[in-house]
């Protein structure tokens, strides 16, 4: 059964319904206050859902709504290791009312300088409105029986057998690219570095015995019998790490004859932070700190969150020294890089 | 690796507790609902629910989650069957035969087969995750990147060289070339080169599978329901009767009469299933050339033959549990929903691999029995279920055309959080449309753009860590053998399938003059010149890329794409004068101008509905673009707007139910 085509004048009242429905909708009136009531603030949480950001910033949300008296969303963005929810972030209006996430391995810091295409913002149009959670976590991993036990075996092998030492990370377009720089170009070695797109499949390969070592987020093996942490890449040992035993790169100043100090993006802690971008108003930015930091010090949230962050908080001041500092040595790394 | 049997005892016991049993079926419905909707796969729901069950017991939560999981792959071909349109991936193969027993009047048969595959398919799957989990931690500590690598090439291989070739072996290779080359889009996961990006950041992470499947499968199906202005429901078809008993004594016989098929397809989507990472639709097309080979039904497949239905549905159904087995004992998922499972169980402290059993074993118990419950119970509800898929049909099509609309463009904007993928999709669907009277093939297409990617990550990957001796390590090298051997299988019987073609062509001529078609060979060309072009731009671009990023590239332009093509063309060379010929008489007759033109009013609606969804909100745009459609192709006016309230109404419902997020436009409207 065929009906007719187009007939102007139906066209004609659906024009006129769409006008009607505009004109009978009033325009919200602007307010000065933050947050505007009724006006939701987004969390973007910039990994594949189901993972840790997603859960980190769905146990912000009642606390942020607690503090700031709004509406709190989180929006998964997804995409290019985080850089997408970045991009997204820096898209929308710098009002406040979008918050996204960062650590030491993703945010401003990284993305401009790992990118092969770098983003449409820079380092400094996000800064941070503190630190909730520090942990050294980042080191190296081998098989349990694999002849390189401490850092020292593993530097001396690679001497040795410069290209053939396998390491894997997860990448490209994180911080441990240019660890992995720093590693080569701080020792004098030169390694064989594969990337991963996951972190199981990166642990998979060094139970295989494709991979010799692999840089990864340790605490998750500490109990694994089937794998040895040779040392973490931080300079010192915290409290929040519960095996404080493990070696950290400290330990082997005097063997490999260097000073810690020197080391930049080798020895850092796991840090988390939240970002906002940086030309929001003084007040808003004001507001979204304490939010964060009544939050960090609230022992709800605290007990929420025990099984996979280690809460501490560092002021907006002490966590853009940090992030100024990694970004430093990543830019460092990459100009000598390129 | 020891079991203890109490913990198993514990693990069934939890499984069974009334609230378990309760949120398992909401898990089923859901996870059909989801399984049914093109463009809502089981990972988006499972995604939108993992916030909602995290209040709930452990035990309860990952029963949930998991029965999602396994009803999902079941329905998605529940739509296909019924009006072409397959839930997911992993539905296609079904909707092929299934669809096309439609048809032909067979409903019940090809339902009873869907059935009775899937019930099958999870249930092997279930007793072989029981048998599996703990062996399978032993034997996969020696699977690394080249043995991945070699797999998936394996399965390229054999699906490209058997299932969907036969027929039209060349514009199926250029087909899954296409489908390659969608692939490529995106950056190299090895050394980190952004290519085809075309300086679009919504393309840095490449194309989302959700648009790749929306836009070969649901637009070019939404066009040609307004251009031939049937509904879902061929011309005055009412609402089939689904017997009851009826279709459950169908399933029944169904398990003995197809027996061959069921065992052997299971066996394949649950080995698929157990490596990482290949995926359902490889298994569901597996499953089908399983029956290809295995069949008693006399029909041609693609024409409606019921045991392709069977295989399919068995096969990615075990294998939709089978990925349960990597996921327990390491921690790998092997698709978005496993990965799910994946991060539901972090969140409850839960590290999978095989430290997991001393800590957690009654938790993984209940899930694998959860999993096998779940086959049952989504067995049960298929009567109801298809019902309600069959109500869709009493709709008006312009409606039908808007509903499903607002869900492609809800889907697909979900996939980008901003207009870009609705807006790709739409074009991709056009294309593909396009394609599809040039003799493209979007089921090969989409197993090109899935496999593609893993495939060249991997071989780069195993490349890197090994060179060509990586592959020559035994665990390698036997999976070598076996892609050699089926690559000169595949090989000797396409020479062979054509053989016998051609001997009937010639018998054919040697009756009579035949007609050339002036037509296909126009169409002929034009595809092989399509596919010649983009090669070439593919090759030119690699200029500016890195070795390592242009070594698939060149792989898929001159296999894929170049030869085929050539192959295509000069078959076509005698055909050139009728080509040239129809050319000069111009193309008038052959041209449908009142459907094009209702197509590119619904493309015009479609893309002014994506364009107004951030000014208007989405809601909105909703109810606008569905009473545009009515207007336009409905009399009278008051159904027009009833439709459109009721979009809207229906969309605000997704949207609140889902608890999605949406744009809400410059009115800020609350919903």
């Amino acid at each position: 059964m065929r009906h007719d085509t187009v007939i102007p004048p139906r066209l004609a009242i659906a024009a006129a319904f769409g006008v009607l429905t505009a004109l009978l909708v009033p325009a919200p009136a602007t307010a000065q206050e933050f947050p505007e009531p009724g006006r939701p603030l987004t969390l973007i949480q910039n990994f594949a859902p189901g993972g840790t950001i997603q859960k980190a910033m769905q146990d912000f949300e009642p606390f942020f709504e607690k503090y700031l008296g709004t509406e709190v969303i989180v929006e998964t963005v997804e995409g290019a290791a985080g850089l997408i929810g970045y991009n997204e972030a820096y898209r929308r209006p710098a009002d406040g009312y979008t918050l996204v996430g960062a650590s030491t391995t993703f945010g401003p810091h990284v993305y401009p300088y790992l990118s092969q295409t770098p983003p449409p913002w820079k380092y400094e149009d996000f800064k941070p409105l503190g630190i909730y959670s520090e942990i050294p976590n980042s080191g190296m991993l081998v098989l349990a029986d694999s002849p390189y036990q401490t850092l020292p075996d593993l530097i001396r092998a690679a001497r040795e057998n410069p290209g053939e030492i396998t390491i894997g990370t997860i990448g490209p377009g994180r911080i441990e690219d240019v660890q992995i720089d720093e590693l080569q170009q701080f020792f004098g070695i030169e390694v064989n570095h594969v990337y991963y797109d996951s972190g199981g499949t990166l642990f998979t390969d060094l139970l295989t015995g494709d991979l010799d070592v692999i840089i990864t987020a340790v605490l998750q093996y500490a109990d694994n019998k089937d794998v040895k942490i040779v040392t973490l890449l931080a300079k010192e040992m915290m409290d929040t790490f519960p095996y404080p035993e493990t070696p950290i790169m400290a330990n082997w100043q005097e063997e490999l004859d260097f000073d810690v100090k020197d080391l930049r993006t080798l020895g850092s802690t796991h840090f988390n932070a939240m970002m906002v971008r940086s030309d929001v108003p003084d007040e808003v930015f004001a507001k979204l700190a304490e939010a964060l930091r009544l939050t960090v010090e609230d022992p709800e949230w605290r007990k929420l969150v025990k099984d996979y962050r280690f809460p501490v908080y560092r002021s907006p001041e002490e966590a853009q020294a940090t992030y100024d500092n990694m970004r430093e040595g990543i830019e460092r790394m990459t100009t000598k890089r390129d | 690796m020891n079991i203890d049997l109490s913990v198993v005892l514990a693990g069934i016991e939890h499984a069974f507790t009334l609230t378990n049993l309760l949120w398992l079926l909401i898990g089923v419905c859901l996870g059909l609902i989801a399984g049914t909707l093109p463009g809502f796969s089981g990972g988006s729901m499972m995604a939108i629910l993992m916030p909602l069950v995290v209040v709930l017991p452990v035990d309860t939560m990952l029963i949930t989650l998991a029965a999602v999981y396994a009803a999902n792959v079941y329905s998605d071909s529940t739509a296909g069957i019924l009006y072409n349109i397959p839930g997911g991936a992993a539905g296609v193969p079904a909707t092929v035969e299934g669809y096309q027993l439609k048809s032909r009047g067979r409903l019940v048969e090809a339902f009873a087969n869907q059935v009775a595959g899937s019930f099958f398919g999870a249930t092997f799957g279930f007793f072989f995750l029981v048998a599996l989990v703990p062996t399978f931690l032993y034997f996969v500590q020696f699977f690394g990147s080249a043995e991945r690598a070699l797999l998936a090439v394996w399965a390229l291989v054999f699906i490209s060289s058997g299932v969907i070739t036969r027929g039209d072996p060349v514009r199926a290779f250029i087909s899954v070339g296409i489908g390659l080359t969608l692939g490529l889009i995106g950056q190299q996961p090895n050394i980190g080169t952004f290519r085809f990006t075309f300086g679009l950041t919504g393309l840095w992470d490449g194309l989302k599978v959700v648009l790749v499947v929306l836009a070969l499968f649901a637009i070019p199906q939404l066009l040609e329901m307004v251009r031939n202005r049937t509904s879902f429901a061929q011309e005055n078809e009412r609402v089939a009767d689904i017997p009851f008993f009826g279709l459950y004594h169908a399933v029944l016989r169904t398990f003995w009469t197809g027996r061959d098929v069921l065992v052997r397809s299971a066996l394949f989507g649950v080995l698929i299933g157990v490596v990482p990472g290949i995926g359902t639709s490889t298994a569901s097309w597996g499953g089908y050339s399983v029956a290809q080979s295995l069949t008693k039904h006399p029909e041609p497949f693609g024409t409606g033959n019921p045991d392709g239905v069977l295989g399919a549905e068995c096969a990615s159904n075990s294998c939709e549990v089978g990925t349960v087995i990597p996921l327990l004992a390491l921690g790998i998922p092997g698709s978005a929903g496993a990965a799910i499972m994946l991060g539901a169980l972090s969140m409850v402290g839960i590290n999978p691999g095989p430290s997991m059993y001393a800590s957690y074993g009654q938790q993984v118990w209940t899930i694998i029995f959860g999993i096998g419950l779940s086959g049952f119970v989504f067995t049960l509800l298929a009567y109801p279920f298809i019902r309600g898929a069959q109500w869709m049909s009493l709709l008006s099509v312009p409606f039908l055309v808007a509903a499903i609309g607002i869900l492609c463009v809800l889907g697909s904007y979900l996939q980008s959080h901003s207009a870009f993928g609705p807006f790709v999709m739409v074009l991709m669907g056009v294309a593909a449309m396009f394609g599809g009277n040039l003799g493209l093939k979007p089921a090969a297409v989409l197993i090109g753009f899935v496999l593609g990617p893993g495939i060249e990550k991997e071989l780069i990957r195993a490349y890197q860590i090994g060179g060509f001796e990586r592959f020559l390590k035994p665990t390698a090298a036997i999976i070598l053998v076996v892609v050699l051997v089926t690559l000169v299988l595949g090989i000797i019987r396409n020479v062979r399938d054509h053989r016998l073609s051609q001997a009937e062509k010639a018998e054919a001529m040697a009756e009579g003059p035949t007609e050339p078609d002036g037509v296909a060979a126009a169409k002929a060309f034009t595809f092989g010149g399509l596919a010649l072009v983009l090669a070439a731009a593919l090759l030119l671009t690699t200029l500016h890329y890195p070795f390592y990023a242009s070594i698939w590239v060149w792989f898929v332009g001159i296999g894929f794409l170049i030869l085929p093509a050539l192959i295509l063309i000069r078959g076509n060379l005698k055909f050139a004068g009728a080509a040239r010929a129809w050319l000069a008489t111009g193309p008038g007759e052959t041209v449908d101008r009142v459907g094009m033109f209702s197509n590119v009013i619904v493309i015009a609606a479609l893309l002014s509905y994506i364009g107004l969804i951030t000014t208007l909100g989405f809601l909105l745009a909703s109810g606008l673009f569905t009473l545009v459609l009515m207007l336009v192709f409905e009399r009278g006016v008051v159904r027009p707007v009833l439709a459109a309230v009721g979009a809207m109404a229906f969309a605000w419902a997704v949207v609140t139910g889902f608890e999605i997020y949406m744009p809400r436009g410059i009115f800020n409207l609350p919903f």
